[in-house]
């Protein structure tokens, strides 16, 4: 029972590492525009 | 204002809490140290490897193109000398926890190394403080760091709410998914807000009254003593929340900071100067040397109380930095408008820490040096670790004086925690309304009251970390999710 709360809380990490690599990767048309008025850096 | 679905599930979620705790502390306190064993037996890799990674991600930051990017438009400027900015943050971020643990902390570790090891105390006590040093230093800062720094990003860059929700609704639209994880995001941070700071408010309370203890020659019985300081506590901190006294509160914030460097020059100064300057030299090159590997430490081969003494102490500093950083996230951000990536990441992680490295390298080296002379009794930290910064302050000249400074400074840091997280609670619930209405911060500050109270009943400083550590726990994945979308908006931004 142990070992299988553990397996279990430990596929959540893995989990949600892989949907952070997910999220970052895709691209987001139409969203996050930055504001043009704004200063761009050098 | 119980029209606000956030506010009305985190009011009940936090008054839960409160109600279970004051029916029934030790039943409460113990389910926490259940739970929040089993997650650091299953999680710690994963948290000592998010700190690590909070600190690499950081400096890359820092030292990369972003780190020119200026958190604001082209013409804002800092609105703070860098001085204030540092000593503000500084106070917001460690505050009480610094008079508890300043002696303390290193002493606990030097027995334990002593009692798990035959290493000599000419080894043990550098070693002590290098722990001490590590939990307090660049990773907590790294976590307290990129928190404010997400924060001040998209308040200040691209006028979103300071909200922890908003970098999600900015990067990925008003999508249901986004809209559904800002909001349990800003419902976590509000109810790990309350507890982080009832907790601070119950360990403030213990050293106030062991200070109390001390001063006046109380022999204390019961809770009465403590009760009776956390009844003065929430009057001290009601007026606040009525009316606005926000210059007051930052006179009071900078007081309480200069009451604690004044100590720890006094400590300086009176004990042996060279001694305490030698531990310092000799800890910062320990430190520099070994922080990042260290990092990375998760004792998979040792003793089982090895592992406990991880769980207890480094994974539980993690997860308190991380239950507090949303808050102390909040206000980093506020007094960063107008600094750059660079300047706000290496003011974050340099200054505080050095700090650090003095504040314990002082009383850690004296708690370390009466010990050798007899002068305290070091087992005073498994006995009755409250009472050990003034038991050190005792054996000095001016015993009473610095005494009623330590209880002064602690009883500072408390208020004007309370008043601050009271106004950063009440801004999360009403969907980052900067002018939140008196009776919104005054029914947080009562929960906050409640929550302390609990804590207090819980009856030890083991017990109120538990329960803090169980609702910083989600924080985890909370604090990497906002970086993300920082690193993809600053992609964006660059058009990399």
């Amino acid at each position: 029972m142990e070992n299988l709360v553990d397996t279990l809380m430990n596929i959540l990490i893995f989990a949600f590492i892989g949907l952070l690599i997910w999220l970052y990767t895709r691209e987001e048309p139409g969203h996050d525009d930055f504001p043009e008025n704004n200063d761009q850096p050098e | 204002m119980f029209r606000n679905p956030l506010m009305v599930t985190a009011l009940s979620l936090t008054a839960a809490v409160s109600i279970w705790g004051l029916m029934d502390a030790q039943a409460l306190a113990a389910f926490a140290a259940r739970t929040v064993s089993v997650i650091l037996r299953s999680r710690g890799w994963f948290i000592m490897l998010t700190a690590s990674a909070l600190l690499i991600i950081s400096l890359w930051l820092a030292l990369s193109r972003f780190g020119k990017i200026k958190l604001g438009r082209s013409e804002d400027e800092p609105e703070f000398s860098t001085f204030s900015w540092l000593a503000m943050m500084f106070a917001a971020g460690m505050g009480v926890g610094l008079l508890f643990y300043g002696a303390a902390e290193p002493i606990s570790h030097f027995l334990f190394i002593q009692d798990q090891s035959d290493m000599p105390a000419y080894q043990a006590g550098p070693t002590a403080l290098f722990l001490t040093y590590f939990h307090w230093g660049l990773h907590a800062w790294a976590i307290y760091g990129l928190t404010a720094l997400v924060i001040a990003y998209f308040t200040f860059r691209r006028q979103a709410p300071p909200l922890v929700s908003a970098p999600v609704n900015i990067v990925f639209g008003d999508k249901p998914w986004a809209r559904t994880v800002g909001w349990l995001m800003d419902l976590l941070a509000i109810y790990a807000i309350a507890i982080g700071l009832a907790g601070s408010i119950a360990l403030g309370v213990f050293q106030v009254e062991d200070g109390v203890a001390t001063l006046f020659g109380i022999q204390r019985a019961g809770l009465g003593l403590g009760l009776a300081i956390f009844a003065v506590l929430c009057l001290a901190y009601i007026l606040p929340l009525l009316v606005d006294l926000s210059k007051g509160m930052a006179t009071l914030s900078n007081t309480a900071i200069l009451i604690a460097i004044s100590l720890m020059v006094f400590v300086l100064l009176v004990g042996p100067t060279h001694l305490f300057m030698q531990n310092i030299v000799e800890g910062f090159g320990e430190y520099i040397t070994n922080v990042l590997p260290h990092g990375f430490r998760t004792y998979t081969f040792y003793e089982e109380t090895v592992g406990q003494w991880f769980s207890a102490w480094t994974l539980n500093y993690m997860l308190w930095w991380l239950a507090w950083a949303p808050f102390v996230g909040v206000f980093i951000a506020r007094i960063s408008k107008g600094r750059t990536i660079r300047e706000f990441i290496l003011g974050v992680l340099l200054a505080p820490t050095v700090f650090s490295i003095f504040w314990f390298g002082i009383f850690g080296g004296m708690g370390f040096y009466q010990g050798a002379a007899n002068q305290l009794d070091p087992t005073v930290v498994q006995t009755d670790i409250n009472r050990t910064t003034f038991l050190l302050l005792e054996t000095m000249p001016f015993s009473k004086l610095t005494i009623a400074a330590t209880v002064m400074a602690a009883f500072l840091f408390i208020v004007t925690s309370v008043v601050s997280a009271a106004y950063v609670l009440s801004m999360f619930s009403t969907g980052g309304n900067q002018d939140p209405p008196v009776k919104v911060k005054l029914t947080w500050g009562i929960i906050l009251g409640a929550l302390g109270l609990v804590m207090i009943l819980s009856g030890s400083a083991d017990a109120v970390r538990q329960i803090i550590a169980l609702s910083a726990n989600p924080f985890v994945f909370i604090v990497l999710f906002l970086v993300m979308c920082l690193l993809k908006a600053l992609k964006k931004e660059k058009g990399v």
